[in-house]
Formats: structure tokens, sequence, C-alpha cells
């Protein structure tokens, strides 16, 4: 009898910068309808590492402080959106370090606003910058082996190539750069960030060796933020234990799964 | 005197501190970050800068995003 089940089987934690994370579901904190859905949903996703963006007061009305629906414990990521281009980032990064929510920075350099791409170039040089000043950095960008090589000797914790455009829903329409990714970068944690908008789709991007996935809008504008983050955090789970598990290859050629031998015909 | 703030302008009409000019612009500052002409202001040091004529005061804070 076999008596391996999956409970006998651990995961190793995700490490970013020497610190451990056993959840691999990163949430972003935008568009939510209200910061009781955003309180709901962290909780259930289960994550560990949450993103926040730093943005000018407005000064005609009260706004709540963010921090005071993220429970402690909890890794703050500060995107530079808004940034387009490095020394813009850089100054976003150094404000938010300032407001006491850490060091870490998801580097987010975007000047295109019609695909709202990121620029990799610009964001070589931040994550460069950024990393000498100590910055724990997570570069969200486009999927190209070149700039995420470029990343890395930059000094960057992780590489985070878009799954596809931001907000869009439609997963992984990158796939098979990121597999390039995946498989040639073994340095730092590669999360994928922008596009996933199904659990589905969270869960092959774990299949396919992905170290973690950030989601935001799909869970934000859902009907239930909650029950989906619950969902996403279900299907990313699945998608590492069927990645570690070894997936099979796929084969061209039917093969029976039953044996070939001891058929019920009726005798002639 | 005119300074802006957050890219509006503001007239001051006697000298100001920097930690004067945001506990009038704002009822709660804690969780706030302040940079006056590009350079971030500790907030130990609010009270010890004099706004002067032209100076842009950006007060910026955390909030959702992804």
């Amino acid at each position: 009898m076999n008596t391996q089940t999956t409970d006998t089987i651990e995961d190793t934690p995700l490490i970013i910068a020497n610190k451990a994370f056993t959840s691999r579901f990163l949430l972003g904190t935008g568009k939510f309808k209200n910061k009781t859905d955003l309180a709901a949903a962290i909780k259930t996703s289960g994550t560990q590492l949450v993103t926040v963006a730093l943005r000018r007061i407005d000064l005609e009305r009260h706004e709540d402080n963010i921090l005071e629906y993220i429970p402690q414990g909890i890794t703050l990521l500060t995107n530079t959106s808004g940034a387009r281009n490095a020394s813009e980032a850089v100054r976003i990064a150094r404000l938010a370090k300032e407001s006491g929510c850490g060091n870490w920075v998801k580097i987010e350099v975007i000047n295109d606003s019609k695909y709202l791409l990121p620029d990799n170039n610009e964001t070589i040089k931040a994550t460069e910058i950024l990393a000498k000043e100590g910055f724990i950095v997570l570069p969200y960008m486009f999927p190209d082996l070149y700039a995420a090589r470029a990343l890395v000797k930059a000094g960057a914790a992780a590489v985070m190539p878009l799954g596809s455009c931001i907000g869009t829903n439609k997963g992984l329409k990158a796939k098979e750069f990121i597999q390039i990714i995946v498989d040639e970068i073994n340095e730092v944690p590669i999360i994928v960030d922008a596009g996933i908008g199904t659990p589905s789709q969270a869960a092959e991007t774990m299949e396919m060796g992905c170290d973690a996935v950030l989601v935001n809008t799909a869970i934000a504008t859902a009907g239930n933020p909650a029950l989906l983050a619950k969902a996403f955090a279900q299907a990313i789970e699945a998608g590492r234990l069927a990645y570690l598990s070894k997936l099979p290859t796929v084969q061209e050629k039917a093969s029976p799964s039953s044996p070939l031998t001891g058929f019920l015909y009726y005798e002639k | 005197m005119k300074i802006r703030i957050n890219g509006k302008e503001k007239i001051c009409e006697k000298t100001q501190t920097l930690k004067d000019v945001i506990d009038t612009s704002l009822k709660n500052s804690s969780h706030i970050v302040a940079e006056v002409n590009g350079e971030i202001i500790k907030r130990h040091r609010w009270a010890d800068i004099t706004v002067q004529n032209g100076d842009s005061i950006e007060l910026v804070a955390l909030v959702a995003g992804g």
C-alpha cells in the first residue's frame, strides 16, 4: 500500500531576500469597492505580502489610512505606480520608505498610457539605484530574458513578469516567454504579476514553475472578493503541488489507462 | 508669500514652519510624508523648517494600489 499522502509532502517556503513566506499569493490592494471587502480578501487569501501605492494627500477630504486595514505581520510592498521613468520611481520608493512601511518596493515604470506596458530599461536603472540603497526590489517587467538577467545583475530580489496587460484578466498571454525566464533564471523567485484573471490561470502559472502569483484586479472587482481570494489561494496551492509532483508530459497518441488483458468478452 | 502644496497654490500671510503649514492643511498627519522642493523632510525636522516664498511642498501617503 502506498502510504504517501499529500500530508507528507512539505513544500519549501517562498524565499525573497532571505525572508520566508508560506503563502505564494501576493495580493494587490487597489480597486476594491470598500475597505471592508479588502480586509476580508486579505484574510481569506492567506497572503503574507500585499502591495500598496503612494499618492498625494487630498487636502479637501479625509482619507482613511490604508495601513489600518492590513493586519500586522503582513509585509508591505509599495509600488512605484505613477512613475514614468527611473528617477520618478526612485523618488517614490524613497518617500514610501520614509512613511515607515519598510524597504520593500515593487518597481513599476510605465510611460505608455494605452497598453500600460512596463518600461524594462527604466526599470533596470531604478532597480540598480534602489538595490544599492538597501531596498528589497521586486521589479514588474515585460517578460524578456535579457531584461530579467539585467534585473538580477542589478540586484533585484525577484523578477515579476506580466502574464498579460494590467487589469485585463486575460491570463498567461506571455506564457512562452515567462517559461523561458522560469527555465533560465534560478537566482531569484519568478512572480507573475498582472493579467491573471481566474484561479485556473493562477494554477497554470504555478504548474509551469513560477514561484508565486500577484493578483489584484480580478479579486477587487469580483462580486464576492473574499470568496474569489480563497479560490485563488487554493488554485495557487494546487498549481504548486502539481509542479512539485513533476507533471507527466503530453503524449500525441492515446494510451489506455486500464489493463489490456482480462476483458469480459462474450464467448462465441 | 506664495507656496504650492500638492500642486495647488496657497498664499501664506505670515512666516510659517513646515509643521504649521501641515497642521493647518490636515486634521491628521500621523501617516504622511513631507517633501519640500524635492527633498524629504523627516518628521522631527518639520518644526525647524521655515517655509520660503516659492516653495513646493508635497504631502503624500500610502494608499490602496496593485
